[in-house]
């Protein structure tokens, strides 16, 4: 089955130096927003995602010329992202950014879970992108899980991606993707539990 | 989407909320900035020639290793000085190594020979000052003939180097006299 992207990075490849900026500028349009909500809900916070989103846009256009269809191209594009996206929050933990402060999270469950990240980990509200008060927790507690467990949860139920396209984009197996899944699901629910998150909407 | 009874999906409602997350509208100056990023790295692209530059630094590095007559340029500058400095007789003595070798010399020859009177000597000598005499002539040869010997006038020895030998068994300047 042909990638459905396939013109589009074979006209990148095939350009020129003049050519290339509006070759892949065709490419950015298609990916800008996917590229930024897997950066904005792994990181949580716009400045980072913007950040991460340059990162991953600028290794595209500079490997680009590289990629030889072994994988979908957006597949090879998720996994840019995320990897730039899990890069800047960590080094955002390193340096936190002056005035950001941990907007939600008790304390006392954060010390139970231990796949949660480390308790300095601060985020800034996302801003007029949560529009409920329980989408405010959620990306709260996306910013508090381990950050491959977030990027796993973004794909899934952001991007909707299947667990094969998941292990695509991971390089990994079916039933790594699965098992890493089913983690992720039960550290976001521990993370709800004590984050004032309704607990009737944790029921299955 | 792919479901699977053995890995359960999250409640109906949490799904819900986590899918509503989706879909951020990217801003747009991410453009500019990406436009801006890659002009900025074709600027900062390392040069085709850096390897040849770095190659050259490698082998320019052997030069730099001191060059193996290094000692015999620097010994007669170091003598130079040390003779500028040594205006005084304590400077001399010091900045002379002849002296220095002398005087270690002198030295080590000292302790040996006091190490070797006390354990090979005749007889040990008996500290009482009523049974203590003069040292006989044939215990200064049996002496003599088992340590190193080196005669040096007293007249040439300072007080305190002629009490050292004194000491040792030798003949003293009020010997001399």
């Amino acid at each position: 089955m042909p990638d459905p992207d396939q013109q589009l990075v074979e006209a990148c490849q095939a350009a020129n130096e003049q050519e290339f900026e509006e070759a892949y500028r065709q490419l950015f349009v298609l990916y800008q927003d996917r590229v930024f909500t897997i950066c904005l809900r792994v990181t949580g916070n716009r400045e980072d995602a913007m950040d991460a989103g340059q990162e991953t846009m600028i290794t595209l256009a500079r490997r680009i010329r590289d990629f030889a269809f072994r994988s979908r191209f957006s597949s090879w594009v998720y996994r840019i992202a995320v990897n730039a996206a899990i890069d800047t929050r960590r080094r955002r933990l390193d340096t936190p950014r002056a005035g950001i402060h941990t907007s939600v999270g008790s304390a006392e469950g954060e010390h139970h879970l231990s796949q949660v990240a480390g308790e300095a980990e601060s985020s800034d509200p996302v801003v007029g992108v949560a529009r409920t008060e329980d989408q405010q927790l959620i990306q709260d507690a996306l910013t508090r899980l381990n950050p491959r467990f977030s990027a796993l949860l973004v794909l899934r139920y952001m991007e909707g991606l299947s667990y094969e396209e998941i292990s695509e984009v991971q390089e990994c197996s079916l039933g790594t993707v699965k098992s890493r899944l089913n983690r992720a699901h039960t550290a976001l629910r521990e993370l709800l539990q004590h984050s004032g998150y309704d607990p009737n909407h944790l029921n299955l | 989407m792919t479901n699977n009874p053995n890995n359960p999906e999250l409640p109906e409602r949490l799904t819900q909320d986590l899918r509503a997350l989706g879909g951020a509208k990217a801003p747009e100056e991410l453009w500019g900035r990406v436009k801006l990023g890659l002009a900025m790295g074709e600027v900062e692209k390392a040069p085709e020639e850096l390897w040849g530059m770095v190659q050259l630094g490698l082998a320019l590095g052997e030069v730099e290793k001191a060059p193996a007559d290094l000692w015999s340029r620097v010994q007669p500058q170091l003598a130079a000085i040390a003779a500028a400095e040594g205006d005084t007789p304590a400077g001399r003595v010091l900045h002379n190594q002849a002296w220095g070798r002398r005087l270690t010399i002198a030295a080590a020859l000292m302790i040996c020979a006091g190490i070797s009177y006390r354990f090979m000597g005749p007889a040990p000598i008996d500290k009482s000052p009523a049974l203590a005499g003069p040292v006989s002539a044939s215990d200064r040869a049996a002496f003599r003939a088992k340590v190193v010997f080196m005669e040096v006038s007293a007249t040439e020895l300072s007080t305190v180097a002629n009490s050292f030998a004194q000491g040792f068994g030798g003949i003293t300047a009020e010997d001399d006299a």
